[in-house]
């Protein structure tokens, strides 16, 4: 099993990303995470909880039960028993000044002397209600005390859990966070430690890596100011800080690795050389920062560990070309999506592949599925009549419309949105998937464009719009509808189905492109 | 050959036996050249258009089944089948008496035979029908299963 410990906000988005990829069917068959951070009232934690209740609906109405099935939602998500859903820890309290946390007031004189050495007063008067506000030294000094933590539900058990995993097999953990920031910065380090203390045997089967977020981000410092009396207070985080933070955690780990204090099996640094300008929030439901392709990198580094961790126990960076003059500016190909262990043609396969299945049925069999004059005349579409209009595989009753409406809740209000956040950073920057496909004409959000069915990949071209593979797909489905064996519930075997054709598609689409391209 | 029409009675006694046996295999081998042809060409023109029919809306699916149209070209057919009886008829018995009649049947004959022929050839043969509308040449033959759902 992978456990994923999501670090801050930049981590708890990296998970969002994972739950993607996990539901195109690229993540591991069991996914264990929970999330470290102060403000676990943070818009992007909020969303990110609601997208793994859905995940969770999802897994459960569309895991397949036999090899036949389609890949999708497979990825079983482990919560650690929870009955909340998203496991949020944060070491501090909410109610506390950071002070507090020390224990500052019965500090021996001396101590206070070292304690302000490390700290100004600003910051040991700090609030947590919404966090560590990017002050990276409040957070170190806070998840030190993480060994102190072991009789806390969460960590027992999943102390517990890594501990007798390594008996039995390789464990692999992986740690997401920002080192630019507050929560990731300063819990990547004291988190690895925590991990390599737990195993009494077998260490050398527990395997963690890191991936580290450089500044991708930015807000406004006159806008911070403006933000109220914690940003004057210089409480506040502040992108300035962004960069020379980076640097000195650069520094940090280059120093543990030529120290012989290197705990990683591997570490991804992750970032982009024109950081994206997003809203000034100093936390809160508020803080709810849009999806960057940056996020996407990181999880698919995450799951390229978790397939296989590398042995070089190295680092591995994925940034902005340098060297080469791209006259388009710094741009996002499939290329550029670094791998290891997993292929970059199978991941943009894979995705291409999910794509077409949500758009197609957001477009088309959605819909279809809810059309009054399917249960009146169901010979109008045979494969429906084949498989779901006959006695207890109805796909008309309520248990599989509720199935149905979560797959198509997923699509319309997850997955298209986070792909448009993905692409909408930077002026055409993002060159992975058309974005056309799934925007009005308006440019807004979410409406399949059916017509670019057979062009859901970047870029848009006019001479590969049209309804052709509308109907093309249709037939597959037909035709895959009688080769799909059953599964569990007609909302699995539909599913099957869907995708089984569009794979057929993505093929059929792929062997075209090889041709045109020779 | 003539035996196929074998309802068929003298409408002019004057006729003479061998004129009206030569006539019922005239008009029997007219019938099946008329059948085959209609039938053949039925069958062409109704698998090219529902091989033209592409689904790109939901619409395209419930709206009504067209190439099944093509079957009325039986009626031309049966129409041209008693036009050449209608006007073989004098020359074949130097009579017309009774000659309306014959050729109505000889319409209706061809009609139907050609109508059903092509209509079973399109229901038996799955070939002459694209897979995603494979069931809409007979929907009655689905009705009970559509019942039970």
């Amino acid at each position: 099993m992978t456990t994923l410990i999501c670090a801050g906000g930049s981590g708890t988005r990296v998970l969002e990303a994972v739950l993607h990829l996990c539901a195109a069917g690229l993540g591991p068959s069991e996914l264990r995470t929970f999330v470290i951070d102060p403000d676990g009232a943070n818009g992007n934690v909020d969303k990110t909880r609601k997208l793994v209740n859905r995940y969770q609906e999802c897994h459960e109405a569309f895991k397949t039960d036999n090899a036949d099935g389609h890949p999708f939602f497979c990825t079983k998500v482990d919560l650690l028993n929870s009955a909340q859903g998203l496991r949020v820890w944060g070491p501090v309290d909410k109610t506390q000044k950071f002070k507090n946390l020390l224990n500052y007031t019965d500090l021996s004189p001396a101590q206070k002397d070292v304690v302000h050495l490390l700290l100004t007063d600003v910051e040991l008067d700090m609030p947590m209600d919404v966090g560590f506000r990017g002050h990276p030294a409040l957070g170190a000094a806070a998840l030190a005390l993480l060994p102190l933590y072991k009789d806390d539900p969460l960590w027992s058990q999943f102390a517990q859990a890594i501990t007798s995993e390594v008996n039995e097999r390789e464990t692999r953990v992986v740690i997401v966070g920002s080192v630019f920031g507050g929560t990731g910065a300063s819990a990547i380090h004291p988190l690895v430690r925590y991990l390599r203390s737990l195993p009494q045997t077998n260490r050398e089967k527990l395997k963690v890596g890191a991936v580290a977020l450089v500044p991708y981000f930015r807000f406004s410092a006159s806008e911070a100011a403006a933000g109220g009396a914690h940003a004057q207070a210089g409480e506040a985080a502040k992108s300035e800080w962004f960069a020379p933070a980076s640097r000195s955690a650069a520094e940090y780990y280059e120093h543990l690795r030529t120290q012989n204090d290197w705990d990683f099996d591997a570490m991804y640094w992750l970032g982009d050389d024109t950081p994206v300008r997003v809203d000034y929030c100093i936390g809160g439901p508020q803080q709810d920062n849009p999806a960057h392709f940056v996020d996407l990198l990181a999880a698919c580094a995450c799951l390229d560990f978790s397939a296989s961790p590398p042995g070089a126990r190295a680092c591995y960076y994925s940034g902005p070309q340098e060297t080469i003059d791209v006259p388009d500016g710094n741009i996002l190909t499939w290329d550029d999506i670094p791998m290891c262990a997993l292929n970059t043609d199978t991941v943009r396969k894979r995705l291409h592949h999910f794509q077409l299945v949500g758009a197609a049925h957001l477009g088309f069999y959605g819909p279809l599925l809810k059309d009054p004059r399917l249960l009146g005349s169901p010979h109008c579409v045979p494969w429906y009549f084949d498989r779901f209009a006959d006695g207890t595989a109805q796909l008309s009753n309520k248990d599989n419309q509720e199935r149905i409406d979560s797959l198509s809740t997923y699509f319309r209000e997850n997955y298209f949105p986070w792909w448009d956040q993905i692409h909408s950073v930077g002026q055409d920057r993002t060159r992975l998937l058309n974005r056309t496909a799934w925007l009005d004409g308006d440019g807004s959000p979410l409406h399949i464009q059916l017509n670019r069915l057979g062009n859901l990949l970047y870029p848009d071209t006019v001479a590969r719009h049209g309804l052709g593979p509308v109907d093309a797909l249709f037939e597959e489905v037909v035709q895959s509808a009688a080769e799909v064996a059953g599964m569990t519930n007609p909302s699995r075997t539909y599913l099957s189905i869907l995708s089984q054709a569009a794979l057929k598609s993505v093929e059929r689409e792929n062997r075209g492109s090889i041709v045109r391209g020779a | 050959m003539g035996r196929l029409l074998f309802w068929m009675s003298k409408p002019d006694s004057g006729v003479p036996d061998s004129s009206w046996v030569g006539f019922l295999d005239l008009m029997a081998a007219m019938t099946a050249l008329v059948t085959l042809v209609t039938v053949v060409i039925t069958i062409l023109c109704y698998s090219s258009a529902a091989g033209r029919r592409k689904v790109y809306v939901l619409d395209d699916l419930f709206a009504s089944y067209t190439p099944m149209r093509w079957i009325l070209l039986a009626i031309p057919a049966a129409l041209l089948a008693g036009g050449l009886c209608f006007w073989r008829y004098e020359g074949a018995l130097d009579s017309t008496e009774g000659r309306g009649g014959v050729a109505l049947q000889i319409i209706l004959l061809n009609g139907m035979v050609s109508a059903m022929i092509a209509y079973l050839l399109i229901i038996l043969v799955h070939r002459f029908t694209p897979a995603k509308f494979r069931y809409r040449p007979a929907p009655y033959l689905h009705k009970r299963r559509v019942g039970s759902a």
